[in-house]
């Protein structure tokens, strides 16, 4: 069996054309995922009553189960309950017309939730106390003291788990497809099966997931280099 | 005019402030010296409210809070009257030493940025550092980066500045160039409140010596009276240990 080259070619634009959404669940997930990862670390390095145990919780749970599951879950559950909702509110709403791209982004920031939660927290908890302590010694509210003094200095040391967090999220957007979003990996599958061709549109798609991803590395890269600029010499 | 009254402090049921008193006139140098775990620098942090004492009254000029039970209103207030020179410097790792020293007038007290960055050069200089000004907590000395945390307290124009052992954590080399700009502080006429063991300091600066042990003060005076005449038996004990184990660096 040889390599169908010539539709390989042919398929490539036409699956390059959903990077974009690819990109999209990516950055929608990780976005949604940043604020409630920084509330549930401040939460855990608080030691805030209950609300610790309720984060912890979270956290077992999502690490304790895999991806896949997560979004079968969420897509299966999540639509009912709403519809629920609405129905017992008296809302004219059918929740079977949103977007599946809603229910990805939800599913997908779970786990990316849990895993910066983790990286939020240690990072933060390396920034020596003492310079907190500085901070609010000349003056500096708690607030302030976290934004400008300990925040910038755990983001350094926090990039290198951060890049791997955001790779896992770019490929875990390739279970999208189980929740009907079309993206890289499913346009490809689709492709793949129209003609018969499915080694040459997976190799397609390998090629487009190793270069999206080493581009993401290399600037995050450079942001990590960014954030730890005072650890000259 | 400060007025410490009958702080206490535990830490896990052990007691380490019994109950302190002590009033600092204003422009004073009170030196503070004591054996290890005799509660010199919880005393510091307990009225800076870096840590919170289980009672005691603070005053500072005019505004008088219980240290158990101070809002966070009145702990911001109460620290913009204050400085706190910290053992291990505490500089901001993230920060030039230009930046270290402007940061509480830009942060907290709003200053105008380039008026804030003009006095941040103005106190380095004052430090002798105006040549590192761009350079990060990690390329200086102990001693430089002690002197930067020096600048930061005496740039915020402070009523008074706390010492937490200067200089404990410095290469005996550098002991020198620090204690010569704490000198300079105490010159300037800002109250000061110094914990040390350097003893020589103590008697060349200080306008009252207090000595601390087991969580009380044990006595306190003049430095010539103290380090002469001490009436109490612990404080000759403490003094003449020191004193025989090296009279200019003791760490």
């Amino acid at each position: 069996m040889g390599l169908d080259y010539e539709f390989m070619w042919k398929a490539f634009p036409d699956i390059l054309s959903y990077l974009p959404v690819t990109l999209k669940l990516t950055a929608g997930a990780l976005i949604l995922s940043v604020p409630f990862a920084l509330l549930f670390a401040m939460i855990q390095i608080r030691k805030v009553p209950l609300l610790r145990k309720i984060v912890s919780i979270y956290l077992s749970l999502i690490r304790g189960t895999p991806i896949i599951l997560q979004i079968f879950v969420i897509y299966n559950l999540m639509p009912y309950l709403l519809q629920k909702y609405a129905d017992a509110r008296g809302m004219n709403l059918n929740i079977y017309d949103l977007n599946g791209m809603w229910y990805a982004y939800i599913a997908l920031s779970l786990s990316a939730t849990a895993f910066l939660t983790e990286a939020f927290r240690a990072s933060i908890e390396t920034v020596d106390k003492g310079q907190f302590e500085a901070a609010c010694m000349v003056g500096m509210s708690r607030g302030q003291a976290y934004r400008r003094i300990i925040f910038p200095q755990a983001a350094g040391v926090a990039m290198p788990v951060i890049t791997n967090v955001v790779v896992d999220t770019i490929k875990a957007t390739s279970l999208a497809f189980a929740m009907a979003v079309t993206e890289v990996t499913g346009r490809a599958k689709i492709l793949g099966g129209e003609n018969l061709r499915y080694f040459e549109a997976y190799l397609d798609i390998f090629l487009v997931y190793v270069i999206v991803i080493g581009i993401t590395e290399i600037l995050l890269k450079k942001l990590e280099k960014y954030c730890v600029r005072y650890r000259v010499a | 005019m400060i007025e410490i009254k009958h702080v206490k402090k535990s830490f896990d049921n052990v007691e380490i402030l019994k109950d302190v008193s002590l009033n600092v006139a204003d422009g004073e140098v009170v030196v503070i010296l004591g054996p290890s775990g005799s509660g010199k620098t919880t005393l510091l942090r307990c009225v800076s409210f870096l840590e919170k004492a289980d009672s005691g009254i603070f005053s500072l000029g005019d505004v008088s809070v219980n240290l158990h039970k101070i809002s966070k209103k009145d702990i911001l207030k109460l620290r913009r009257k204050m400085a706190f020179v910290f053992q291990n410097y505490n500089l901001f790792a993230n920060k030039t030493a230009l930046e270290n020293v402007a940061e509480g007038l830009v942060t907290a007290r709003k200053m105008d940025k380039i008026q804030a960055i003009r006095k941040a050069r103005q106190a380095l200089e004052w430090v002798g550092l105006s040549d590192k000004e761009n350079f990060y907590p990690v390329q200086l000395s102990g001693g430089q980066q002690q002197r930067v945390g020096i600048a930061r307290a005496v740039v915020l124009e402070p009523e008074v500045i706390f010492f937490d052992e200067p200089t404990s954590a410095l290469d005996p080399e550098l002991v020198g160039e620090t204690l010569e700009v704490i000198k300079k502080v105490a010159k300037m006429g800002i109250t000061m409140i110094v914990v040390t063991h350097e003893m020589s300091f103590a008697q060349d600066v200080a306008d009252k010596v207090v000595f601390m042990d087991g969580g009380l003060v044990v006595e306190e005076g003049k430095p010539e009276v103290i380090f002469s005449h001490p009436k109490e038996a612990r404080t000759r004990q403490f003094l003449s240990r020191i004193i025989s184990l090296d009279p200019v660096y003791y760490i």
